[in-house]
């Protein structure tokens, strides 16, 4: 068996340590003195009102996005306003994996080719264990007979079983997660949810930007709360759900729980 | 409340039969009403009337054999003869007679080429294309300049005819490709002294007329040059074609990466992909798909841009049909040279709309 040696196991305390992050778009102020620490094997939910600022803060993590003050610590790499660029976000991209709400697969390439693309390319892996990774996930997802399809043939559920196994076949230390059941038909919500609980429950560190409150309050350690671009609370999914301390956040829950 | 109710399951039909047939259709369109009726009958006429014209000018009056002008006596009938006697020059020029095969085998190594390309069932579609912009041009350019592996040396100014319009086309369109390519990317780049560079450039030619361009250029290169280079007119004739055409090539790629959503960008990173296996797996395979049947279109109009070569002093296609009326044996009409000009124009019509046949079967794939 070709098996290359995954990066040096990590030993830290926290993967992510965000201090007082500030983002802008423009004028706009859309990240303000983000504080977010996360540890090994911890599973994060982030919820708010749309236009909070969830999905820039965990695209923010990954370097999608650039931050305009603050620092960070993603997975030992330290970065700051100033040694953001090409190199470093690809370095963090090697260790961070990214699921995004509308799947984003290639839509040229067939499963298998989306799910060895980066590691042959991008990761200088050999083609064959591109294919044994690829097949391993592709299995983890149950989606191991559309492996030479092309994601048009494939339902939006299927589409996003894909989208995780492609980010697991570069065998991240972090999961993040941006609404990934929320451009899905009802009846497909479920076959991701329990394909992201599965993966949660062998351990992966995760951030998942969700609307879908049971769900979060199943799977996460921890839950955080955004509005106007600042985390307003964050507490476990019991405190979170049965005693909220601010007026936003019992707004909040109040309008998406009773209706 | 209303009422609730349900309806029958329905079985599925077969749509209902067209009637009359295709010829039946259109005779119907094409005749609803008087008018209608009365426009059909005169285009039909006019079309009739052209076709048996040309019928009876290109094959019924026409003279097919013959060396001299002399055979050519009927002036209302097509000289074919002239073609066919002085088939030579107008392939290669002043190029020797004995070195024919060698232009022989170069239009054979393009034909297999372009049909290896065209042809969906021939497979290894990725070889041909990367021999095109390697093997290609360095085997064609030891077999028709020659001078080394035992072939004697022909001058570009010993060039002529078809093969300097062919290679003139071909080698532009093979150039400009990845020059316009550059050229889209680098407007991309978002370093700006090459970004501004490359909007200059690209707006600057776009606003030249060809004629004027080529001809600056023929002038200009000798003297940017440093001293004792020389480069013929020849080469400088296809650097200005693949200047020129680069900054048109450059706008459809442009349209082309503009189409593709951010997404795969983010996408592409987040598998941990950098620029250049961005752009070469995930961004241009998507971009290119989309702008085939524009950049066909940029082909098109090459083949069709060199029929100016003549203007500029390359003894062409149409050069050597014009030129050739006025070789001894050849004087004497009219007819003549409208034959040769007939020719060629079918000649370049021929090619131009196969391009075009092609690239629409390509339209119809992108959906
Ligand atoms: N690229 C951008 N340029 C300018 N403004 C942006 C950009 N992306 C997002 N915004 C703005 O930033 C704010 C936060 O956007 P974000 O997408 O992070 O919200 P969100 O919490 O993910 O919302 P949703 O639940 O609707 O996805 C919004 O007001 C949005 O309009
Ligand atoms: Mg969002």
């Amino acid at each position: 068996m070709h098996k290359k040696k995954k990066p040096q196991k990590l030993d830290l305390k926290y993967l992510i340590d965000m201090q007082m992050i500030n983002k802008w778009f423009g004028d706009y102020h859309v990240l303000r003195d983000i504080n977010l620490s996360i540890t090994p094997n911890e599973k994060v939910a982030v919820c708010g009102p749309s236009g909070s600022g969830k999905s820039t803060l965990i695209r923010t993590i990954n370097l999608l996005e650039e931050f305009q003050q603050g620092c960070m610590e993603v997975c030992g790499l330290k970065l700051e306003v100033s040694n953001i660029t090409k190199k470093t976000k690809r370095e963090v991209n090697n260790r961070i994996g990214m699921v995004f709400q509308q799947f984003n697969l290639f839509p040229h390439l067939t499963v298998l080719q989306n799910l060895t693309v980066g590691p042959i390319w991008g990761r200088k892996i050999s083609r064959q264990e591109a294919i044994h990774r690829a097949k391993k996930y592709l299995n983890h997802v149950h989606m191991y007979e559309f492996i030479d399809k092309y994601p048009n043939e494939l339902s939006g559920g299927q589409q996003q079983r894909v989208a995780i196994a492609r980010s697991l076949c570069l065998h991240p230390d972090i999961l993040l997660f941006d609404e990934p059941t929320a451009a899905l038909d009802p009846e497909l919500v479920n076959e991701v949810l329990q394909v992201i609980e599965e993966l949660a429950a062998k351990g992966m560190t995760m951030v998942i930007v969700t609307h879908e409150m049971g769900f979060a309050r199943n799977i996460a350690d921890r839950i955080v709360f955004m509005d106007q671009g600042q985390i307003i609370e964050e507490s476990p999914p019991d405190q979170f759900f049965d005693q909220p301390r601010s007026e936003r956040l019992k707004a909040f829950l109040g309008q998406i729980l009773n209706h | 409340m209303p009422e609730s109710k349900t309806n029958t399951f329905i079985e599925a039909m077969t749509p209902p039969v067209r009637e009359g047939g295709p010829l039946g259709r259109f005779l119907k369109r094409s005749f609803s009403s008087i008018p209608n009726g009365l426009v059909t009958l005169l285009l039909l006429g006019g079309a009739g009337y052209l076709l048996i014209h040309l019928v009876s000018w290109g094959i019924v009056s026409a003279q097919w054999t013959g060396t001299t002008a002399k055979s050519c006596s009927n002036p209302d009938g097509a000289c074919w003869s002239f073609i066919i006697a002085r088939w030579k020059p107008i392939l290669a020029g002043q190029y020797p007679v004995q070195e024919l095969w060698r232009i022989f085998l170069f239009f054979g190594i393009l034909t297999i080429l372009i049909i290896w390309i065209a042809i969906r069932r021939i497979p290894g579609k990725s070889w041909a294309l990367v021999s095109l912009w390697t093997v290609f041009p360095i085997i064609s350019y030891y077999l028709l300049i020659g001078g080394s592996f035992g072939l004697s040396h022909v001058p570009t100014n010993n060039w002529g005819g078809l093969l300097v319009t062919v290679v003139t086309a071909v080698f532009t369109m093979i150039s400009t490709l990845p020059f316009g390519l550059l050229l889209a990317l680098g407007r991309m780049s978002n370093m700006p002294v090459i970004r501004l560079l490359c909007i200059g450039f690209v707006e600057i030619v776009r606003g030249i007329p060809l004629l004027a361009f080529l001809f600056s250029a023929a002038t200009i290169f000798p003297l940017v040059l440093p001293e004792g280079v020389n480069i013929d007119l020849f080469a400088r004739t296809m650097i200005a074609f693949m200047l020129f055409n680069g900054s048109m090539t450059s706008e459809v790629f442009r349209g082309g990466l503009q189409s593709i959503r951010r997404e795969q960008y983010d996408a592409a990173l987040t598998v941990g992909l950098g620029w250049f296996s961005t752009m070469a797996f995930i961004i241009l395979p998507q971009a290119i798909k989309t702008i085939v049947p524009a950049l066909v279109n940029c082909m098109i109009i090459i083949i069709k841009e060199t029929s100016v070569l003549l203007v500029i002093g390359l003894f062409d296609f149409i050069a050597t049909i014009h030129f050739g009326t006025e070789s001894p044996d050849w004087i004497g009409g009219h007819h003549i040279l409208l034959t040769g000009y007939i020719f060629t124009a079918a000649v370049y019509m021929i090619t131009c709309s196969v391009l075009s046949k092609y690239s629409r079967r390509f339209e119809g794939q992108i959906k």
